[in-house]
This record gives C-alpha cells, sequence and structure tokens, in this order.
C-alpha cells in the first residue's frame, strides 16, 4: 500500500508496458466476471428474501387449503353419506417388511417374529427371509402395540414403512355401495373402485345420497322380514323420486368390508344392482300406464279374465282368480295375469316396447357402481312375449330398473336417473318424459287402490298414504324351469300417494311358508309387512308429515270408480 | 489515522460476521420451531382423523338403538304424535276470564287455556289487575282475591275440574 502512495507513476517502455496492459485487462475482465457474478447472487437474494420471504408459511397453508377436511396426507380420500357420517377413511398405520440380504439367522429372526405375530406361519416366514430378495413384507397394517413389539426385538434387517390402511366405521351397513379395497388401497367394488380414480386424487371426501339412518332401518327391517319366514336373502332401496337420488340400498346377507375375501361369494352379490329377476306382478304397473298413456284402454276399460288363455303350449292363468270380466283397477287389485296379457296384447308389441323402453327397462341402467347388470329382454319379441311381459314374465330386469321406472310414475311421468351420488338443492336433471302427467297421476291412483282394497293391504301404514305393487315371481332354476316354491316376493311402493316422494322397493328371496301366513310366500304376506314398518319409521327422518286418508280432499284425490266387493275376504295378497 | 480506518473496518466486519452468526442460528432455531410446529400439527391432525373414524364408529346406527333401548326409550314419531298450527284452538277473544269459567258459545275451549301469568315481585304489592266489570252472566266467583302472601297463581284447579 505505502509502494503506491510513496513512489510517483513512472513511465514504462516496451515490454514491461505490453506486460502490464495484458494484465491490467485480464483484471478487467476478471472483476467483470466477478461483477456479473455477485449481481447474480444479490438479485437471487433479493428474490429469495424479499420477493420469495413467505414461503415456509404458504407451504403450510397450501397443505391444509388442499385437504381442509382431511389434512392428514392420506392418499385415499373419504367417503361419506349425504350428512357427512363416515363411511370409509383411511387411518395410517405401520406396516413391517424385511431386507432378507441383510438377516443374519433367518431361522433365529422367524422364531422371534412368531412370538410376536403368532398367526404368521413359521415355514412361509423362514422361506421368506431367507431368500435374495431385498424387499419382503412381513405383515401389513400392524396395530401399535404389535409395531412396538416387532421394534424391541431388534431384528437387524426388519424394518417399518408408514402405510395406510382402509377403515369402514359402519362395519356392513352399507358394504354393497361402498364396497372395498385391496390391500395396495385399489377399489375393489361398489363406489371404492367406479371412483378409484376421484378417491386417488385425495381432497374432499366423496359425498354419497346414502343416508345412514335410512340405510340402517332398512337393513334392519329386511333382516327381520327375511328371518321371520326363512328366507336366503333380501333386498331394498329407497329413492327420492323428485332428485333420483339413493337414499338407502341394502343387499342381505351383506359381508364385512374388512374382510370381503374368504368369504361366500354369494353375500358380495349386489341384488339390487347386479341380480337381474323376472319381477312378476309389479310390471303391471308399466303394463298399466303404458295402455292408458297410449290410449288403448282407460280406467273404465275391462277385460274378461273369466277363463285362462291358452297360447301355444302356454296357458296364461289366474292365481285364485275371480273367473269374470274384470274392469282395469280390478286387474291391479286382484293381480290379474289374464287381464294384464289382455292389456298389453291390446296395446300391442310395438307401443309395449316404446313404453318399456322409455322406462328404462331393456337397456342396461347408468349407475355410478360396477355391479350392473344387464336386463334379459326376449330376442324376438313375439305375441306371447308382450302377453307374458304384460304381467311380468318373460323380461328379467333388476330391482334397480324395477325401481327407476316407478320413481318416474311417482314424479309425475319424468325418467331420471337414479344416483348415489348427493345432489345440490335444486340440481335434479332435467329428465326426459314418459308418460303424462295425468296417466301418472292415474297409476298413482292404482297403487293406492292395490294397498287399501287389493294385495298391498299389508304395508297400509297409517298416515302416510302408501301405494304399492305386489310381485311374486317364481325363480329360474339351472336348467330354464321354474322351481316350485321357490319364489322371489317383492313390494315396490311410493308414498305419500297425494303427492309420492319417495319410493320403496322391497324384495325377499325364497320365503318360507310359515302358519302366520297361513303357508302363503306371496309378497302380500311377506314384503307388504316389511315395507309396513319401514315407511313409518323413515317418513319422519325424510320429514313427511302424516295425512289423514279419510279426509274428503284426500279421498277426492285418490277417488277410482271401482267398487269394493261385498263382505270378507282373506285376499290371496299375491 | 490509517491504523483507525482500519480497526473501523476490522470492528464493522467483526460486527457483521457476530450479527450473521446471531441471524443464522436464529434461522436455524426457528426453523427447528417450525418443523416442531408442523410435526405436531400434523400428530394433532392424525389424532383428530382417528376420533374423526372413532366417533363415527360410536355413531353407528345399531349401536344409538341399542343405547337408546338400554336408556332413553326414545320411539319413532307416532303420526297422530303429529299436529298443524290449523288444529290449534282459535286464540280467545278475551283474556281476562279465568280459567274453567264458561263462556256461551265457546263449548268450553276457553277453560282449557291457561291465563297469562302476572308475576309477582316479593315486596312489592301488585296493583289490581284490570279486570273489566263482568258483563251480566259471567261467573267470578273463580276470580281470587289477590293474596296478602305474593305467590304466583297456578291455575290447576279450574283445569281439572273442567275435566
Amino acid at each position: 500500500m505505502s509502494m503506491f502512495n510513496q513512489q510517483p507513476p513512472q513511465k514504462l517502455e516496451g515490454a514491461t508496458k505490453q506486460a502490464l496492459e495484458t494484465g491490467r485487462t485480464r483484471l478487467l475482465m476478471t472483476g467483470a466476471i466477478f461483477l456479473l457474478a455477485f449481481t447474480v447472487i444479490g438479485a437471487r437474494l433479493a428474490d429469495l428474501t424479499v420477493f420469495q420471504g413467505g414461503a415456509e408459511p404458504k407451504l403450510s397453508a397450501a397443505q391444509s387449503a388442499a385437504t381442509p377436511r382431511n389434512s392428514w396426507p392420506t392418499t385415499r380420500a373419504d367417503i361419506v353419506d349425504r350428512n357427512g357420517n363416515l363411511l370409509a377413511t383411511s387411518l395410517v398405520t405401520a406396516s413391517a417388511y424385511a431386507n432378507p440380504r441383510q438377516i443374519l439367522d433367518p431361522k433365529d429372526a422367524a422364531a422371534k417374529l412368531m412370538t410376536v405375530l403368532p398367526d404368521l406361519s413359521l415355514a412361509e416366514l423362514q422361506t421368506k427371509l431367507t431368500g435374495n430378495r431385498s424387499f419382503v413384507w412381513i405383515r401389513r397394517h400392524l396395530t401399535p402395540k404389535q409395531q412396538y413389539e416387532v421394534n424391541r426385538l431388534g431384528i437387524p434387517g426388519v424394518y417399518f414403512q408408514r402405510d395406510e390402511r382402509r377403515v369402514y366405521p359402519q362395519g356392513p351397513l352399507a358394504a354393497h355401495v361402498v364396497g372395498f379395497t385391496g390391500v395396495d388401497n385399489d377399489g375393489l367394488a361398489g363406489v371404492e373402485r367406479s371412483f378409484d380414480e376421484v378417491l386417488k386424487g385425495g381432497g374432499r371426501g366423496l359425498a354419497l345420497s346414502i343416508d345412514l339412518r335410512i340405510q340402517h332401518v332398512l337393513r334392519q327391517e329386511i333382516m327381520a322380514g327375511m328371518k321371520r319366514v326363512n328366507a336366503i336373502g333380501g333386498s331394498g332401496m329407497v329413492i327420492d323420486v323428485h332428485t333420483g337420488e339413493m337414499l338407502g340400498m341394502v343387499s342381505l346377507p351383506d359381508f364385512d368390508p374388512h374382510n370381503p375375501t374368504g368369504l361366500d361369494p354369494k353375500t358380495l352379490f349386489n341384488r339390487n344392482t347386479l341380480g337381474v329377476y323376472e319381477q312378476g306382478s309389479m310390471f303391471k304397473l308399466f303394463t298399466a300406464a303404458l295402455a292408458l298413456d297410449s290410449g288403448s284402454a282407460n280406467m273404465n276399460s275391462s277385460f274378461d279374465a273369466s277363463k285362462p288363455i291358452k297360447i301355444s303350449r302356454f296357458t296364461i292363468s289366474d292365481f285364485q282368480g275371480k273367473n269374470r270380466v274384470l274392469t282395469l283397477p280390478e286387474v291391479l287389485v286382484y293381480s290379474s295375469n289374464i287381464g294384464a296379457a289382455k292389456m298389453a296384447l291390446q296395446a300391442g308389441t310395438d307401443t309395449q316396447k316404446k313404453y318399456l323402453a322409455g322406462f328404462g327397462l331393456l337397456r342396461k341402467p347408468s349407475f355410478e357402481l360396477p355391479e350392473v347388470g344387464a336386463p334379459m329382454v326376449p330376442a324376438q319379441w313375439k305375441e306371447i312375449n308382450t302377453m307374458t311381459i304384460g304381467f311380468g314374465h318373460g323380461i328379467a330386469v333388476s330391482p334397480l330398473q324395477m325401481a327407476s321406472g316407478i320413481v318416474a310414475i311417482a314424479n309425475g311421468g319424468v325418467m331420471r336417473p337414479v344416483t348415489l351420488l348427493k345432489r345440490a338443492p335444486g340440481e335434479a336433471p332435467e329428465g326426459a318424459r314418459v308418460i303424462s302427467q295425468r296417466t301418472a297421476l292415474e297409476v298413482q291412483k292404482l297403487m293406492r287402490l292395490v294397498v287399501t282394497d287389493g294385495s298391498g293391504k299389508n304395508a297400509n301404514a297409517p298416515g302416510y298414504l302408501v301405494g304399492g305393487k305386489t310381485g311374486t315371481a317364481e325363480k329360474v332354476n339351472e336348467h330354464g324351469g321354474y322351481k316350485r316354491r321357490a319364489v322371489l316376493s317383492s313390494f315396490v311402493s311410493a308414498f305419500p300417494m297425494t303427492d309420492p316422494r319417495y319410493v320403496v322397493l322391497v324384495a325377499i328371496d325364497e320365503p318360507q311358508p310359515i302358519k302366520e301366513n297361513f303357508n302363503y310366500i306371496t309378497a302380500g304376506w311377506v314384503t307388504t309387512p316389511v315395507v309396513g314398518r319401514i315407511i313409518p319409521r323413515i317418513a319422519p327422518i325424510l320429514g313427511v308429515s302424516p295425512i289423514d286418508a279419510d279426509d274428503a280432499a284426500v279421498k277426492a284425490r285418490m277417488f277410482v270408480n271401482y267398487s269394493a266387493p261385498k263382505g270378507p275376504t282373506r285376499a290371496s295378497l299375491e | 489515522m490509517i491504523g483507525r480506518t482500519t480497526f473501523l473496518w476490522l470492528l464493522l466486519a467483526a460486527l457483521a460476521g457476530y450479527a450473521l452468526f446471531q441471524v443464522k442460528y436464529q434461522v436455524v432455531s426457528l426453523e427447528e420451531e417450525l418443523a416442531r410446529l408442523n410435526a405436531a400439527t400434523l400428530r394433532e391432525q392424525n389424532q383428530i382423523h382417528v376420533l374423526e373414524a372413532e366417533w363415527s364408529y360410536l355413531n353407528q346406527p345399531q349401536r344409538l338403538e341399542e343405547l337408546n333401548e338400554r336408556f332413553v326409550h326414545l320411539k319413532p314419531i307416532n303420526p297422530a304424535q303429529y299436529g298443524t298450527v290449523a288444529s290449534l284452538p282459535a286464540r280467545p277473544e278475551r283474556l281476562d276470564v279465568q280459567p274453567g269459567t264458561r263462556l256461551p258459545g265457546t263449548d268450553g275451549m276457553i277453560a282449557r287455556m291457561a291465563p297469562p301469568r302476572r308475576p309477582q315481585i316479593p315486596g312489592v304489592t301488585p296493583t289490581a289487575p284490570t279486570i273489566p266489570a263482568p258483563a251480566a252472566g259471567y261467573s267470578t266467583a273463580a276470580a281470587p282475591a289477590i293474596p296478602a302472601v305474593p305467590v304466583i297463581p297456578v291455575s290447576v284447579a279450574p283445569m281439572s275440574a273442567v275435566r
């Protein structure tokens, strides 16, 4: 420093000057590069501190904003019912795995592990730990206690991995709707499968249209009804007729979604959606609807049911028939096969096909479950088919389709897709009109008449103006013929009939004759009492207030030109 | 002077170094705090999640029903238990008539209605209720005198008498 200050600058000549010039240039270049570098660093520093100063708070905020309800970063989203009750959620667990290459003494390690996890197989465990692989699962989803104990064994080469387990707090209550996942949390059935991608995306819980309380009532009453008649199965649905939301859907026997494998496959079978059955006399409602709407018949039309119809090798006869001419309401009240066959024939095959297609009965329905069955429709639709389909035989549809069609009748004639997802209020889709409002009202009156005067009497819950139609269909055996005394007894209903809001369909599979039912296995004895107990229990939950059936205005609205027979009758209640 | 300048620079450098280390350690400790809080939050959130699952499990309708049968004995609403506003009796024209008195043309309905309560405050002499002079034919026998000891009048007897 002192050198520069004390010595005056000297004039340099030649080579020395050249060298200095070179040095100065280099210094300048280096300086420029350094300046550039520091500028970049400075800019970056300013960027980090001033402009991105809140990086960490932002990170945690983003974490909670992305998953508001379910902030724990589990990867699979919850499934909730319409009121927000958890149906399926993911809990964090620990899974034990081993790296066999690091295990010194597989025999000893296996023996030690067996002391903590006694339900493992010793031989299997030894083989696993002996291999030359670097990863084998020992056990997925340990309890905290098991994890602690395995950890305490201190076996080198045994590790834990954070894992996630699907938990169904409601157990089997909505098993067929929610479905289940496999060990790697892939949806294998139900909503878990059909919305697998959505659920894997995490985020907000998926809200179903199901109401747990209604689901519970439905399941409990169907179970009791099945037990009463020693049935092999049962199913039931409750649908909001205006929005098409499925409020309850039960298929019995059901299963525990935590342990769906290794069970009887029959329990995994969803009778409501996957099973297709001949629906029997319930179809007469569609026959009446199409006959009335097409104009081929009116409420005063009559059909000769005095003798069975013989067509080719078939005979269509009535179960405990009246053997006389019946009016249209009487065909429904007495559930006359002959009358319904003639009504269908009078409307014609093309009309029948057109309307049944409109009610969504001829095609596989679109529904938010993977387990949806396609209907069985005759390949050649001859006159005989038209007649048998008139009373619900020779065509097999799922209870879901049956109920969807009745929903259209109950809501005034508009067909809307039935859904398992919760809809916002007033968000119901437009829908397609199948029958006129007037026809719908007439069929609704007929449904009410069946309950007040016909086979639906046992479903007549006081105050809720239940209307419906029974159906008892003989089941098809393995050889394509009908099984004797093996029937599916169903009842489809709507309430309150002055302005229907909900449709309830219940089916009991293979009821056995019991003394209390006078050995009848028909729906009027087996299924209608179940519906008669379900409706008074769910109506208060659904906010349906009771209506006085004897009120003059109600009577006028439900009036059908029909004269009830005199004297006491123990109706066959088919 | 040079020494002073140098000293000043050295001092500044030392101070800057000290400040830098101070800030650095502060940041490290804040980061630790943040990580700790984040971990704690996650732990809490996990616990909430487990509790939510448990809450849902404990709210199984089946279980609630069993608890109800054991402790509360609630029953589904019977249609007969519903009432509508329209089915309520009309508000009587005169609230000053004692319960139990029969008014012509009201078929006794008014007798079932409790009189408007006049809470009496101890120590304060209540003013006489402004009962207008009863029209001829109205029974005023049941009208109680204002008691000396202030009590809130409970009108049970006339009601049961009507039944």
